[in-house]
């Protein structure tokens, strides 16, 4: 893809405004409460905006284009029943509930409902998911933009010694930029930035949303274009159900029981980087806002990242790999001078997520691990922990993807992509058992949560060819990507073992538990 | 073979001997179901303190997002 100066002006007004408004924030941060949870004081439509931006990242902007060229429209159910349904719940029973506490994470609720030992295991699966998602997203970013959209150094000129490392130059750019306006004001100017971001990524995508339905002769023959391609198994693109036995690794059943009931809920009501900014907003009322504003505007993005996809494979039917087709129909409908308005599209989301998970990652760091095993009588400067273990992290997912651009082989980002969905499932069993059973107790929790987590990971081992070729079983699972099946098995195995290991312990003290349960009642 | 292929095998046919109408059906609950405990909940627990406008109430925003959601997968 050939960039003009318009676009690089463009993307580099999109970045100066980011770090503006980042900064301005940040002459507010006074204590760890400003810098963790923007002081609670933050408006619903910006959390809502920050929650649907943090959500998608720039590698869904390309993947999400890429998987409805492959497999069709049913990847849209990963923003429709995979989103608003539990945000909805959310919004009117969770979220209300641990605003109304007080918790500053989520691992801290696990301890004041359970024990130190729950905590720390779960801050442990946070902290290594957030970091390694890092520099997952880092890296894959990166090489995306080298790679599909053409980004390269000439060999020759004052530029030249450049040519070939382009992608660290792109991972420690982006990782600075980010850094520098996440460690600078905290929760506040990741919010603030997000509702910018989201609003470049909108446009950008609406943009090439709207030239492809045109190129393509309006609506309905976009939609007849797309049928008359025909589909990955018997039907067609545009089918949002597909079968048990789809080729695709959509079944309906991995979608409605490992994605809308358990994988979606356990992000939602429980991921540090989403739930953080939820109970940094100013209000229990506009905590509640912000997720409802956020399934609405949910309930349209797959018309921005997977429609797209889907009319480049009426422009481009054969391409070799997916993930060309965004990019490609970015080139093929954007004029030079507009093209730069889908990489700024491109860097927000990516930005949205990353300065995200920085300061997630940093709060469950200062929070859970370093307050909490602090043994000294006075409390750490907060804000200056925050700041040291913000750049550390960025520091970490910067090296961390530099190192993942050096191996080769399998695709290591997607190995370590299933390996940390394996604790989502158990996490949802002990989040919702502390929240609305009494009985719960924390070596119930500790024991469903590991013995939830053993699932996931014997029954990836059995789908994986070092076992099937040892022992000469057929692999477990007969989809490619099974994760959403992992993330049954574990929180019905984590959720059992919760359950018999409560009744065979001492039930937990009834007045040290009696704020953590969620009755839906105002706490006196 | 193991158990756990045995077992996986079973559950898996009998979900493939279900019709596709059944799935359809679950996607469309799931939303509605949700729709109805939306609007059964109390106003002090969708509205601003204080504030009973139509337009504050979070109850009608989210069952707009749910029957987005319910149109999507009747119609699809």
């Amino acid at each position: 893809m050939l960039f003009g100066i318009w676009d690089y002006l463009t993307i580099g007004l999109y970045v100066i405004a980011t770090l503006t408004i980042g900064f301005w924030v940040s002459r507010r941060i006074r204590s760890g409460q400003d810098f963790f949870l923007a002081g609670r004081s933050l408006p619903w439509w910006a959390v809502g905006t920050s929650l649907v931006a943090t959500d998608i990242g720039g590698t869904d902007i390309i993947g999400v284009g890429g998987a409805a060229y492959r497999y069709g429209i049913a990847v849209a159910n990963f923003e429709w029943i995979g989103c608003v349904p539990a945000m909805i719940v959310a919004a009117f029973v969770i979220i209300p509930h641990l605003w109304r506490i007080g918790v500053q994470t989520v691992p801290e609720f696990l301890e004041r409902r359970y024990n130190v030992t729950m905590r720390l295991l779960a801050a442990g699966c946070w902290l290594v998911f957030m970091a390694s998602n890092l520099g997952v997203m880092l890296f894959a970013s990166a090489k995306m933009l080298t790679v599909s959209l053409g980004i390269q150094f000439p060999t020759d000129g004052p530029w030249g010694w450049l040519h070939g490392h382009e992608l660290e130059l792109l991972v420690v750019m982006l990782g600075l930029i980010v850094a520098s306006y996440t460690l600078a004001g905290g929760l506040s100017a990741v919010v603030y930035t997000d509702v910018l971001q989201c609003a470049v990524m909108i446009g950008g995508c609406l943009l090439v949303l709207i030239l492809a339905v045109y190129r393509l002769g309006g609506w309905s023959n976009f939609l007849a274009q797309i049928e008359a391609q025909g589909g990955p198994g018997s039907g067609n693109h545009l089918e949002l159900i597909l079968p048990v036995d789809t080729q695709t690794p959509f079944p309906w059943t991995g979608i409605f029981f490992g994605l809308a009931l358990v994988l979606s809920p356990a992000y939602w009501f429980g991921n540090q980087a989403i739930v953080q900014r939820a109970l940094g907003a100013r209000s229990e009322f506009e905590a509640k806002a912000s997720y409802v504003w956020g399934a609405l505007l949910k309930n349209g993005i797959p018309f921005l990242i997977a429609l797209p996809g889907l009319a480049a494979l009426a422009l481009f039917p054969n391409l070799p790999d997916g993930d060309e087709a965004y990019p490609r129909l970015a080139a093929r409908l954007l004029p030079v001078g507009l093209r730069g308005v889908f990489l700024a599209a491109f860097i927000a989301a990516l930005m949205s997520s990353v300065d995200s998970y920085l300061n997630s990652a940093s709060a469950i760091a200062v929070h859970d691990f370093l307050r909490r095993l602090w043994h000294r009588p006075e409390t750490p400067p907060i804000v200056r922990w925050g700041r040291i273990t913000t750049a550390l992290f960025a520091i970490w997912g910067m090296l961390f993807a530099i190192w993942l651009s050096r191996l080769q082989g399998p695709s290591i980002y997607g190995i370590f992509q299933t390996l940390m969905s394996f604790f989502q499932g158990p996490s949802l069993a002990i989040l919702l058992a502390g929240l609305f059973w009494r009985r719960a107790t924390g070596v119930g929790a500790v024991a469903g949560f590991l013995s939830g987590v053993a699932t996931s990971i014997i029954l990836f081992a059995m789908n994986t060819s070092l076992v099937t070729n040892a022992t000469g079983w057929r692999p477990l699972f007969q989809i490619s990507e099974p994760f959403l099946y992992y993330s049954v098995w574990s929180f019905i195995i984590a959720s059992a073992t919760l359950v018999i290991f409560s009744y065979l312990s001492h039930p937990e003290p009834k007045q040290r538990i009696a704020q953590m349960i969620c009755s839906g009642r105002k706490l006196p | 073979m193991t158990p756990l292929h045995i077992a996986g095998d079973s559950i898996r046919n009998i979900f493939a001997a279900a019709p596709l109408t059944v799935a359809r059906l679950l996607f469309v609950a799931l939303p509605l179901l949700l729709l109805v405990w939306v609007l059964t909940l109390p106003d002090s627990q969708t509205a601003p303190p204080g504030n009973r406008s139509f337009l504050a109430n979070l109850k009608w925003w989210a069952s707009l997002a749910l029957l987005i959601q319910l149109a999507i997968y009747v119609l699809a």
